[in-house]
């Protein structure tokens, strides 16, 4: 089954670059109570790089909104590979993972997010660690979650 | 019923001898009847059996990864321009896709269509506008809209063939050119659309015309009957064959449609050979003789290729141009006496030179160490029947620019160093990987010197010692127990003796001197022996060995302590999996070189995904990566800065083994990893380090691809402190050899006194107002 609903998102989000980026706040995902949050895609910003990340943010956005998590996670592999430091991009695919049911892959995603993560942007930090909290409750891992969360008020973004 | 008289009487006797024969006759005649007729339905089901299913064994088609074009690229513009040279791209100015033109910084250019794994991108009018920096500019040339992302067709570079080893690159028929139909039908078939599978006319024609010349100058075969030729039977010429051929031929146009036909023809149809491949198909003759697709071909090339029917290898362009030529103009006569091309275009198209590429493309590979990392990714899920023959498309991580600039880093200086050393031209073998080590994409593999021999894949395969490439791990062990190793932690470049079962053992530095007390973070960097040894003894050799295995090295050795100076061995994309952990700051990224697959209907069934393992704490690594820096700043790895730009900054590690039988260089910067091996196979002394052999190949390839320079990001939780590193004490103001290194916060030395601590203050406070 081709995808190709991802390429005509991408070129209509190309054409329209000048578009407003999504609104910032949570929305629930499909069969999940892991919000799948939108923050505006700019991350760590490279202005001149803006619009091909942020078609492909916008892209995935919608893929992972219509369930289909494997193409979500595509799309954003391709926006990293554009941009491997953007935290957030990185961040979203440790959301996708979970979404894939993929809890260890998606620990070590939102560790590594986390990281990447400015000391400025106190919000993708906490969003990283409420990810990584988020898959050790899903391995079993309740002392670590725990953890998890506590960074995660540490950089003021409790639930 | 009485016999009736006189007749009955006379004829009786007759009857019983030439009646039974009669008789006899006519069973057999029935049981021949009967006979053929099975055999035709035996012929049939042949025939239907073949034409459905799977036709065709088709070879897995290889691709490079696609160039992505996007406003903030730092994609220059001869970078593009090699790219579109490398696809076959033409200049044209405003032309079909598959186009470009250049004018100064601006380069517009119609992209060719592609179907990926994520989906179809369709072809593109694109202008691109260049600055210093790369594509400033990305716009669609007809409406003048921005477009956010685009991407080239990948190259495909490799195609891994079924044993038998023909091959094609199918084609559906909408895809031939009108204009090819037309000629292949007026030469080889004119009445192809109405006879029935024979053409009668056409036998008598050719049996007239091969009477008059006095040889056979036309086949009155159909199109039909060539195809079963080709694709059921064997190819003698016997007449039984041409009775089977005659009858297939028949059943198959009762069974399908002219178009199927037709369509099966254009992809079996033989059209040259290259070596031990043979060529079948007109999609696959297109690239083989014009490096072109089929849908770009003029008039003059279609005509070539409809000549090439009768006789590939009589008529090859390559080896009898003339002849080639003069069945070409027969063909272009031919179409225009039957309509299928005008008289103008005629004219031109006579007056066109061949258009054949001097040498045809290689059948197998440019690039015979990329595809053999290739092909050990897919041989964990295909097997090797099914990659050379279910037509899979499979998408690789290759960057044709890395690529051949690592190989042109490798021919440069190999000659080089042979002469330097005065070893014999040819004896020297090297292998390097480069990779991006944020994604674990590989993006360059050379396996040997002579890159399209192919054979022995050194990157994959050479198992060598890795000598000082260790070091990295036993600091890294070190430096994951904060409490005891710092960066600024002094230890001891002294004699040391270790007891080992085959006796002592004093390991001695590359310089032969001993220099005493060092800072942690010196001793990796001028790759000091002895404090190695000192450390990895006091940390533990187990200890060291996982830290290499959570860096990602899979192998188990031997926990004896000359693992610390790197009697491990490895082979080079060992030795980058280690390094990528390293690079990309303690989390693991299987390298990988295939990134999906599909199918030949073009549906994915299979991904490779980016995995990330935290595998070793951040913190630690962050550490390690500052004292790599520091070998290439001031250490060990100095001399690359002098190949890179000026004010570059790079992290890596040299490695020498024993007796200077290997000389090894892994290092990276902000976006590329690079392991360089340089040696003998033999195993013979080469006389070179690793700075000497291996380190000017790697400078050379990341000068050459214009990596972007190292900015190591330090985690949350690290802190810098200067340092003296006469003392391994904090500096206390004004220092001129002092140091600033990283730290785990809490772990920095701390000042000598209260009175030294205020002066600190005071002077950093009057620092402040400035």
């Amino acid at each position: 089954m081709r995808v190709r609903g991802v390429w005509a998102a991408v070129v209509a989000a190309g054409l329209g670059a000048g578009c407003a980026l999504p609104p910032a706040g949570g929305r629930a995902a499909p069969g999940g109570d892991v919000p799948w949050s939108e923050a505006p895609a700019e991350g760590r910003t490279d202005a001149r790089t803006g619009a091909a990340v942020a078609s492909l943010s916008r892209a995935a956005s919608d893929e992972a909104r219509a369930g289909r998590f494997d193409a979500a996670a595509a799309t954003l592999e391709r926006a990293i590979r554009i941009r491997p430091d953007d935290a957030e991009l990185w961040t979203r695919l440790a959301e996708v993972r979970l979404r894939q049911g993929q809890p260890r892959q998606a620990e070590s995603t939102a560790l590594k997010a986390a990281g990447l993560a400015d000391a400025s942007r106190a919000d993708l930090k906490a969003r990283a660690y409420r990810a990584a909290a988020e898959a050790r409750r899903a391995l079993g891992d309740a002392a670590g979650a725990r953890e998890a969360e506590e960074a995660a008020a540490r950089w003021g973004g409790g639930r | 019923m009485p016999p009736r008289k006189g007749r009955t009487r006379a004829r009786r006797p007759r009857r019983s001898a030439g009646g039974r024969l009669l008789l006899a006759a006519a069973g057999l005649a029935a049981l021949a009847a009967l006979a053929a007729l099975a055999y035709v339905g035996y012929l049939d089901w042949e025939v239907r059996r073949r034409f459905e299913g799977k036709r065709w064994a088709l070879p897995a088609r290889v691709y490079a990864r696609p160039l992505e074009l996007y406003a903030g690229s730092p994609l220059a513009a001869e970078e593009l321009v090699r790219e579109l040279s490398l696809l076959r791209y033409r200049h044209q100015e405003a032309g079909p896709p598959g186009t470009y033109v250049r004018r100064g910084d601006e380069l517009r250019l119609r992209t060719r269509p592609f179907e990926f794994p994520e989906g179809a991108e369709p072809s593109l009018d694109l202008t691109v506008a260049f600055s210093a920096a790369g594509i400033a500019d990305l716009r669609r040339s007809d409406t003048g809209e921005p477009v956010a992302l685009a991407r080239l067709e990948p190259l495909a570079f490799a195609s891994i063939y079924p044993a038998h080893q023909e091959d094609r690159a199918l084609v559906q028929l909408g895809q031939v050119p009108a204009t090819l139909l037309a000629g292949l039908v007026a030469v080889e078939d004119r009445n192809f659309r109405t006879h029935r599978g024979v053409d009668p006319r056409a036998v008598l024609r050719a049996l007239v015309a091969n009477l008059r010349a006095g040889s056979v100058v036309q086949g009155g075969s159909t199109l039909t009957q060539q195809l079963v030729k080709n694709f059921y039977l064997t190819s003698e010429r016997t007449l039984t064959r041409k009775a089977n051929e005659a009858v297939m031929a028949l059943l198959l146009e009762g069974h399908y449609g002219k178009d199927e036909i037709l369509e099966a023809y254009c992809n079996e149809v033989y059209l040259g050979q290259d070596g031990k491949r043979s060529i079948h198909g007109f999609g696959l003759a297109s690239a083989f003789y014009f490096d072109r697709p089929l849908e770009e071909l003029d008039l003059a090339q279609i005509a070539l290729l409809v000549g090439l029917v009768k006789g590939p290898s009589h008529y090859d362009p390559r080896r009898h141009p003339e002849r080639a030529r003069q069945r070409r103009d027969l063909v272009l006569d031919v179409m225009a006496a039957q309509g299928a091309a005008e008289a103008a275009e005629l004219r031109r198209a006579k007056a066109r030179p061949l258009g054949v590429t001097r040498e045809a493309p290689s059948g197998v590979t440019r690039f015979p160490a990329f595809l053999d990392l290739v092909r050990r990714q897919l041989a964990g899920d295909y097997r090797e029947e099914d990659l050379r023959s279910q037509g899979l498309r499979v998408f690789t991580t290759l960057d044709p620019g890395v690529q051949l600039r690592a190989q042109d880093a490798v021919a440069g200086r190999l000659p080089e160093l042979e002469a330097s050393r005065r070893l014999p031209q040819g004896s020297l073998e090297a292998a390097v990987l480069v990779a991006d080590p944020r994604t674990g994409e590989v993006l360059a593999a050379v396996g040997g010197r002579r890159f399209e021999a192919g054979g022995f894949n050194r990157a994959a395969e050479a198992v060598r010692p890795i000598g000082s490439l260790v070091k990295p791990a036993v600091y890294l062990a070190a430096l994951s127990r904060p409490d005891r190793y710092t960066l600024a932690t002094v230890v001891e470049d002294a004699p040391v003796r270790v007891e080992t079962p085959s006796g002592p053992w004093e390991p001695r530095n590359f310089d032969r001197a001993f220099h005493g007390p060092v800072l942690l973070a010196q001793a990796l960097a001028n790759s000091y022996n002895a404090a190695t040894v000192r450390v990895g003894l006091d940390v533990g050799v187990e200890n060291v060995l996982e830290t290499l295995r959570a860096l990602g090295a899979e192998r188990r050795y031997p926990a004896y302590p000359s693992a610390l100076l790197g009697a491990v061995e490895m082979t080079p994309l060992e030795v980058a999996q280690v390094y990528q952990t390293l690079a990309a700051g303690g989390f693991r990224t299987p390298l990988r070189s295939v990134l999906g697959v599909l199918d030949v209907e073009g549906r994915p069934v299979q991904r490779y995904p980016l995995d990330v393992d935290r595998a070793v704490d951040p913190a630690a690594a962050y550490l390690v990566g500052a004292a790599l820096e520091l070998a290439v700043r001031e250490g060990t790895g100095r001399p690359a800065l002098d190949l890179l730009p000026p004010g570059f900054s790079a992290a890596g590690k040299t490695g020498t083994t024993d007796d200077l039988r290997d000389s090894w260089f892994a290092g990276f910067t902000e976006d590329r990893l690079g392991v360089v091996w340089i040696g003998a196979d033999d195993n013979s002394s080469t006389g070179l380090s690793g700075a000497a052999g291996a380190l000017p190949v790697w400078a050379d390839i990341m000068a050459g691809i214009r990596a972007a320079p190292l900015a190591l990001r330090p985690p949350d939780g690290v802190e810098t402190a200067r340092v003296d590193p006469r003392t391994g004490e904090r500096a206390s103001g004004w220092c001129a050899e002092c140091v600033e290194l990283p730290f785990l916060v809490g772990t920095a030395p701390q000042l000598p006194s209260p009175a030294a601590e205020a002066l600190q203050k005071a002077v950093d406070w009057v620092r402040r107002l400035f």
